[in-house]
């Protein structure tokens, strides 16, 4: 196994806070059903647009749902498009890469050719563009944001595999007989874990922001959906004299993205041999 | 190694120049859109929904027919009140049975590309649309021949007597068209339309904005802007800024909950009209809607007053009867909010826990899409399964109705004519069952009978008490779920003046206006 671990092993506050606040957000998801808090879809009109209270901690939007359990309900559905899309990503971008970088020649240019084309559109573009075609809804959804992720970590993993492909241990294990899948199962798949979780926790990040785009502009999920996105988009029009519909959704989308981002800097520190070479 | 890192001093100087003259800029065209000072007179009119075409054969949408009624012109206009009063015409009579009409039209009329504007073009026309598909056909059906005279004058003579011949001929989709443009352009013609009226198309960028211009050659009173620029802002909120802050001349439907802002402007000046009815038109050849117990029941689940109350800011009033800005509507009755019975009716039908799809637009009107979501709590609490699938896009949401694949659809009606026979012609008529604005399919042979009956009549009374009767019997019939009458704000600088609108439409017209 080839891993690098730096000398400094003192985790910066930072990145201890974003690891508290992505369990309490992964804890949420879990199990936010479980909490005593209102249904997010209950309307009650009479109560509409209220600021936060003791009744409903972070207040009501414009059909008196509470923001509270919308958000918590909405953090659901922010994981899974956003680990969903990392998912889909690296089930399908990883046994690409792997296989365009470990055969090279043909496969590896004609794989590199899709490479680059997935990659050349700006992700919510092509997001929008797969949801105008097959329609909204989560499925789709996680499919569309998923699409954009499958490049990245296909390029990162041909790059690796092309690294590892030269390196003493793989001739090695050519030498005694292993057969290809083997080797990229047994000695290549598990030294390019490392790079792959960086590129995951900050494709997750990338993913929940366009999974959020795309319904803040009306195009991913129904409008009762407590979609963070989705909530940021209806809470506009009442914006000047109810900011708090938009400052809540759109808070806690800043603070999930900061803390998976930080997640992911740290990571890369740690993890990856040209940013560790860079601190030199 | 150093050195090159750090930035040499001259370049960090332009570098810094840099980005001043780009700030500089940048503020510079944040407010070039306000083309509108005085000595320019362009008018600027922020416009939320766009349109697919200018072609007077089909309309989708409101903002469409205000475009239209500048380009085109027609044989009769509406006064403020929406009665027809001519335009083209000089001259009319009728025959005694009602069914052959004499027009003379005004002499030396030119359309903008110089041809002439004859009886002949008005022939053209008429038989354009009538041979087409557009949805405006139902302007003209009852129509049996033109008849050309002379180059001014010709007569129409209609299957049976029609008295609101008139309040057709005043639609906005009655304008005229060039028959040779019509000819040259074929399908293009509704891109690049040309009419006889106030002001000519210019161009049309898809997705930003629409200019006409001026029409020097318009026989009326020559209007004040030379140009007119509909800029296309779905957004409300923006539309409410760019008119605060003086970027735009006119803002049409600025949201309700944003008046207290516009109000306290002194610049700003806001036009109040009531608009359309809207409505969740109920599909009847499905489960549960073909029951009329569960079409009642929806109308006793929803309490209207606590939507305009709460959701829409008081700017509307509950529905009293199907559409109500024509003339001759009655109070044809008021379903109370009354759960209890909804609840009832329902099970009584055998139609608790039944998937309701429910399909609503968003940003066509106003606050369309919390409207649905509410109707939808409320018709959950009387046991139906209620799912909203809501489209942004109009033309999409009209693509999805046209396919019938939902249970509910809202859909407001303005009543563009005056006439109650339009209106209810498209709404309730079974031969229109299954088209766009009778996509619920609603059929009922008396109201048919009715509303032909009600086409011939001309006696005022008489037509009166037919209209009176299809209003009590659709009511009763629950084809839709009845909610309110919109209440329009259209805001405008307090310079100008003179800008009008036609009821029901909820559309202003710019030529008269002036600052």
């Amino acid at each position: 196994m080839d891993k690098t671990w730096n000398r400094s092993s003192k985790i910066p506050l930072s990145m201890r806070i974003s690891l508290v606040i992505i369990t309490v957000l992964g804890l949420v998801a879990l199990f936010g059903p479980l909490l005593p808090l209102p249904d997010p879809y209950a309307q009650n009109i009479m109560k509409a647009l209220k600021l936060p209270s003791t009744d409903h901690w972070l207040g009501t939007d414009q059909l008196g749902r509470d923001l509270l359990s919308r958000i918590v309900a909405g953090s659901r559905f922010s994981l899974l498009i956003g680990f969903g899309a990392v998912l889909v990503g690296m089930a399908i971008g990883l046994p690409f890469g792997m296989l365009a970088g470990f055969y090279g020649r043909g496969l590896d240019r004609i794989f590199s050719w899709v490479i680059d084309i997935l990659l050349a559109f700006p992700g919510i573009i092509l997001a929008l563009a797969i949801v105008a075609v097959t329609g909204p809804g989560i499925g789709n959804l996680i499919f569309a944001v998923g699409l954009r992720t499958i490049p990245v970590f296909a390029r990162v993993s041909r790059a690796e595999t092309l690294s590892l492909r030269q390196r003493d241990f793989v001739e090695a294990a050519r030498a005694l007989g292993c057969r290809p899948y083997e080797i990229m199962y047994w000695h290549i798949l598990p030294n390019i874990v490392g790079p792959l979780m960086i590129v995951a926790s900050l494709q997750t990040a990338t993913a929940i922001l366009i999974g959020a785009t795309l319904s803040f502009l009306g195009v991913g999920v129904s409008p009762e959906v407590p979609e963070w996105g989705s909530m940021l988009n209806a809470g506009r029009p009442y914006m000047m004299r109810h900011p708090h519909l938009v400052l809540v959704p759109g808070c806690t989308l800043m603070i999930a993205m900061m803390a998976l981002n930080i997640v992911g800097d740290y990571l890369r520190d740690r993890l990856d041999p040209r940013a560790i070479a860079a601190r030199g | 190694m150093d050195k090159m890192l750090r930035m040499h001093q001259g370049t960090k100087l332009i570098n810094a120049l840099c980005l001043l003259a780009t700030f500089f800029f940048m503020f510079q065209g944040a407010g070039g859109i306000a083309m509108g000072a005085p000595s320019s007179k362009i008018l600027n009119v922020l416009v939320p929904a766009e349109f697919p075409h200018l072609d007077p054969g089909e309309t989708v949408s409101g903002d469409q027919y205000m475009v239209k009624y500048h380009i085109y012109n027609r044989l009769f206009t509406f006064s403020e009140k929406m009665e027809p009063i001519p335009d083209l015409v000089v001259n009319e009579s009728v025959s005694k049975d009602g069914t052959a009409w004499t027009f003379d039209i005004r002499p030396g009329v030119k359309f903008h590309d110089g041809t002439p504007l004859s009886a002949e073009a008005i022939k053209y026309t008429i038989e354009r649309l009538l041979k087409g598909t557009g949805n405006q056909r139902a302007l003209y059906t009852m129509i049996k021949e033109v008849q050309v005279k002379s180059d001014t004058r010709l007569v129409i003579v209609t299957n049976g007597s029609f008295p609101a011949l008139r309040n057709n001929f005043a639609h906005p989709d009655a304008g005229i068209v060039s028959p040779a443009a019509d000819q040259k352009l074929g399908k293009l013609f509704g891109k690049q339309p040309v009419g006889a009226g106030p002001y000519k198309f210019g161009e049309w960028l898809t997705g930003d904005h629409l200019t006409l211009i001026r029409n020097d050659q318009y026989y009326g009173s020559k209007p004040f802007y030379e140009r007119i620029e509909f800029k296309f802002v779905t957004d409300a909120t923006t539309r409410t800024l760019m008119i605060d802050t003086g970027q735009s001349d006119v803002a049409l439907r600025v949201p309700p909950n944003d008046l207290p802002r516009l109000r306290s402007n002194p610049s700003v000046k806001i036009d109040q009209v009531l608009g359309r009815n809207i409505y969740f038109a109920l599909n009847q050849t499905k489960l549960p809607f073909n029951d009329v117990r569960v079409r009642k029941a929806v109308n006793y689940a929803v309490d209207k007053q606590t939507i305009i109350d709460r959701i829409l800011f008081g700017a509307a009033k509950p529905s009293y009867s199907l559409v109500e800005a024509v003339q001759g509507t009655i109070n044809a009755g008021f379903y109370a909010y009354d759960p209890d019975r909804a609840k009832s009716l329902i099970r009584e039908a055998g139609a608790a826990g039944a998937k309701v799809v429910l399909l609503s637009p968003t940003t066509r009107y106003l606050l369309d899409a919390e409207v649905s979501q509410a109707v939808a709590g409320y018709l959950r609490q009387v046991g139906l399964d209620v799912e909203i699938r809501a489209i942004g896009d109009w033309p999409s949401f009209i693509d999805t109705v046209r396919r019938g694949e939902f249970h509910m659809h809202m859909l407001g009606w303005g009543g563009s004519t005056g006439d109650p026979d339009n209106a209810f012609r498209i709404q309730l008529h079974s031969n229109n069952a299954g088209k766009l604005w009778n996509a619920g399919s609603y059929r009922n042979p008396k109201v048919d009978h009715l509303i032909e009956e009600g086409s011939k009549e001309f006696d005022l009374a008489k037509r009166a008490k037919i209209y009176a009767d299809i209003q009590k019997i659709v009511w009763d019939d629950a084809p839709w779920l009845f909610l309110h009458r919109l209440t329009i704000f259209i805001a405008h600088k307090s310079a100008i003046q003179g800008i009008k609108t036609l009821p029901g439409t909820e559309m202003p017209y710019f030529w008269l206006a002036n600052q």
